[in-house]
């Protein structure tokens, strides 16, 4: 009796909580390994998916391209909901589109705010997306997904192992799916996301488009974006080049520690910024090294990088966008007083803002 | 066939600790922050501090008869269609926790793992899965939850620690100085799902061996302040991660928490889903404790002692459970049940109940309880061999 009760409690276990009822060999499926959202004609929405054909998984395990054979497809669906849209594109393939594998998910940066908006709450209702695949910005979604690199490796995965390296980029630009969600609902904090482009040579990946209501006001240059990365400890490998004494002075490997204070002064916000910064000396041709000339560049370094920081703090301000989340714990703490106010992004764009540096160079090198 | 009559201290402990955990891991703390804001924390320990205070209710009836179910003794000093009525209403709730936790998981399951599996197999699995465990009675199931509870419980803790890499909102964590009341009080109310069920000690209770039951009672004290603590920091994860305002837009905050943890390389790299499955044993545990007390709380009142009659009404308390959780469409109207229906009911028969029955023994006897009462009647169940039921 209780070897027959414990066959029929495996048996219901393995129907009904092992998966097999919905269980599909993965031949039979399309893998999905990029995800492109853009708009379409006639207010529609393009889902564009990136498929890896047999020769690009195949050369993905060796680690090498395949020759002349594309290692991925795209199948593109179009409908007036991203819902019609991926029905589209699964009525295009006899095999089942399988999202659970999506490495990078790409939204164009000319989505209306509520194209946008839809896009964003379709992928948070659906169980089956990675949350922790990575979002990104994109000028053309097409353009994004068809770039084959001349590696011939998958870009998906070119992309994933990059975002996913903390030491590969000047700055650190990895944003995933569940990032842009809670950045779109959290109060104090604007969403941004990398922006991608497609060059000739490969991928692009150092600007930062700055959303608000769902569409991308603002870009950064990649020098804007270095800067910002300092304030959000983002940049771990920045540089820095001035002239000292007419003598050319470069610093590398620059990693922020920022840290900042909000207070109120007759209601308008004071924020500020201090920024711990350490690096290395890369180029000095200014003579001896005494500790008075280093301490002199480290002084114009500190100036130099409060300046850029300080600028590009005031584009955020004119552009009313606020990345880096000053009012965050305002807002959650004086819910009565933020109601008040109505909007952190108005009271932000009015906001007292002081950056201070503190450059420390912990590498010269083997020169006096 | 025989059953084991006694359970340990500690496996006591474990048994009422089960009997809240699987309800509101999925959903904790969303009601929290919606309704206190920065002072969810403090609506968190408000949580804890109701709780022991209902507990500590209840061991205070279990206490006026060590040696028996409070239904059982209850007829002494109440009359018999009062009585009947609270059986009744201890049975109903008992199925609505059940059912309520069933549908809750079969949804997250379908949602997460296994959207086009049916809503009945999934449902039906487990449940049968829980009539399995509860079928031997209460031992297995003790012996069980020995082991269940620790796996779960350190990779939980495992994978909160890999979370704190991912937190992007450290500072909701930090308690609020301002204190308001009555959102916090609402707060309170409306999460208090996370402490429901640990009523069973009135069937418990008395399986503990005598000399052993005030040890027994302060392990599940223990093991409230312990879970109190695993949600304590379940709350500050679950925050940190999602922020305060996401956080409230989400369905099972917990569960999403748990899918961000992505271990590159290892075998089962989403091993904050593992997690989740495991926390299915809870639930299961919860379960099977719900099915137990259901016949067991009606023992009492009914006379029904056999063995074969004890799995008859099993498979048939089984078989509501699944029935009802296969009406719920969806998320959605379960939590309209849960916040109109099962809270206030909860609440109102976990503080009632032993009041009653305290107060009414008090009148009874005209005067505070003399630690050592004199023994009632023996029940005719009581001490039959083999295969009778306490």
């Amino acid at each position: 009796m209780k070897a027959w009760a414990a066959a029929l409690v495996a048996a219901a276990l393995s129907v009904g909580l092992a998966g097999c009822w919905s269980n599909r060999p993965v031949e039979r499926r399309n893998l999905a390994l990029m995800l492109g959202v853009g708009p379409a004609p006639h207010h529609q929405l393009r889902l564009l998916f990136q498929i890896p054909t047999r020769a690009g998984l195949t050369g993905l395990t060796k680690g090498s391209g395949s020759g002349s054979e594309p290692s991925f497809n795209i199948i593109e669906g179009v409908g007036t909901t991203l819902t019609d849209a991926f029905a589209q594109a699964q009525a295009k393939t006899t095999r089942d589109l399988y999202l659970g594998q999506v490495e990078v998910v790409a939204f164009s940066t000319k989505l209306s705010p509520q194209e946008f908006e839809q896009a964003r709450n379709m992928f948070s209702r659906l169980g089956s997306l990675d949350k922790t695949a990575y979002a990104v910005a994109t000028p053309s979604v097409r353009a994004l997904l068809s770039l084959q690199p001349r590696s011939g490796e998958l870009p998906g995965i070119i992309l994933a192992s990059n975002f996913g390296c903390l030491s590969c980029n000047v700055e650190h630009l990895e944003r995933r799916v569940w990032d842009m969600e809670t950045a779109s609902y959290n109060r104090g904090i604007n969403l941004w996301l990398p922006l991608l482009t497609a060059g000739k040579s490969g991928f692009e990946i150092n600007q930062m488009a700055v959303y608000a209501d769902g569409h991308p006001v603002l870009t950064l240059s990649p020098a804007e974006t270095q800067a910002l990365g300092y304030v959000m400890g983002l940049t771990h490998k920045g540089t820095v080049s001035f002239r000292w004494h007419d003598h050319l002075v470069a610093l590398r490997g620059l990693d922020a520690r920022p840290y900042f204070h909000l207070t109120w002064v007759q209601g308008r916000p004071h924020i500020d910024v201090t920024l711990r910064i350490t690096g290395a000396l890369a180029e000095y041709l200014g003579g001896e090294l005494t500790p008075e000339a280093l301490s002199e560049v480290q002084a114009t370094a500190e100036h130099l990088i409060a300046r850029r920081v300080t600028a590009v703090l005031r584009r955020l301000q004119q552009a009313k966008v606020d990345p880096v989340g000053f009012g965050q714990a305002w807002v959650w703490f004086h819910p009565g007083r933020f109601a008040r106010l109505g909007s952190w992004r108005q009271a932000f764009s009015q906001a007292a803002i002081h950056v201070e540096v503190q450059l420390r160079l912990h590498d010269i090198g083997d020169l006096t | 066939m025989r059953i084991r009559r006694h359970i340990s201290p500690f496996q006591y402990a474990l048994l009422i600790a089960a009997s809240y955990m699987g309800f509101g891991i999925f959903q904790f703390p969303r009601e929290l922050v919606q309704r206190a804001g920065p002072d969810a924390l403090w609506a968190l320990a408000a949580e804890l501090l109701w709780a022991l205070a209902a507990f500590r209710l209840w061991i205070a009836v279990n206490r006026l008869h060590p040696d028996q179910p409070v239904f059982g003794f209850a007829a002494s000093y109440l009359p018999r269609p009062v009585v009947t009525a609270m059986v009744a209403i201890t049975v109903i709730l008992h199925l609505g926790l059940a059912f309520i936790a069933l549908a809750n998981f079969g949804f997250l399951m379908r949602t997460y793992f296994l959207p086009e599996t049916p809503l009945f197999a999934i449902d039906a699995a487990f449940v049968l899965t829980a009539v399995y465990v509860a079928w031997y009675d209460i031992a297995p199931l003790a012996r069980t939850l020995e082991t269940v509870f620790l796996v779960p419980g350190l990779l939980s803790i495992f994978i909160g620690i890999l979370l704190i890499g991912r937190m992007r909102f450290g500072y909701a964590l930090l308690p609020s100085t301002h204190l308001w009341l009555l959102p916090t009080v609402r707060a309170t109310y409306h999460g208090a799902y996370m402490f429901f069920g640990f009523e069973v000690t009135m069937v418990l209770y008395p399986l503990v061996r005598q000399e052993q039951q005030r040890i027994a009672e302060r392990y599940a004290f223990w093991a409230m302040i312990f879970t109190f603590a695993f949600f304590l920091f379940g709350y500050a994860m679950v925050l940190g991660v999602e922020g305060p305002f996401f956080l409230t837009h989400i369905q099972w905050p917990t569960v999403s928490a748990n899918r961000l943890v992505d271990i590159e390389g290892l075998f089962v790299n989403k091993l904050g889903l593992l997690v989740v499955v495991l926390w299915g044993l809870m639930l299961l545990a919860f379960l099977t404790l719900r099915l137990w007390c259901v016949i067991h709380d009606a023992i009492p009142d009914y006379g029904v002692h056999s063995l074969p009659r004890y799995r008859i009404l099993l498979v048939i308390a089984a078989a509501l459970v699944v029935a009802a959780a296969l009406q719920i469409p969806n998320i959605a109207p379960l939590d309209v049940i849960i916040q109109r229906f099962m809270i206030p009911a909860m609440l109102g028969y976990l503080f009632l109940t032993p009041a009653v029955v305290w107060t009414a023994a008090f009148l009874v006897h005209r005067h505070r309880w003399d630690p050592h009462p004199p023994t009632p009647r023996p029940r005719a169940s009581l001490g039959r061999p083999s295969r009778r039921l306490l």
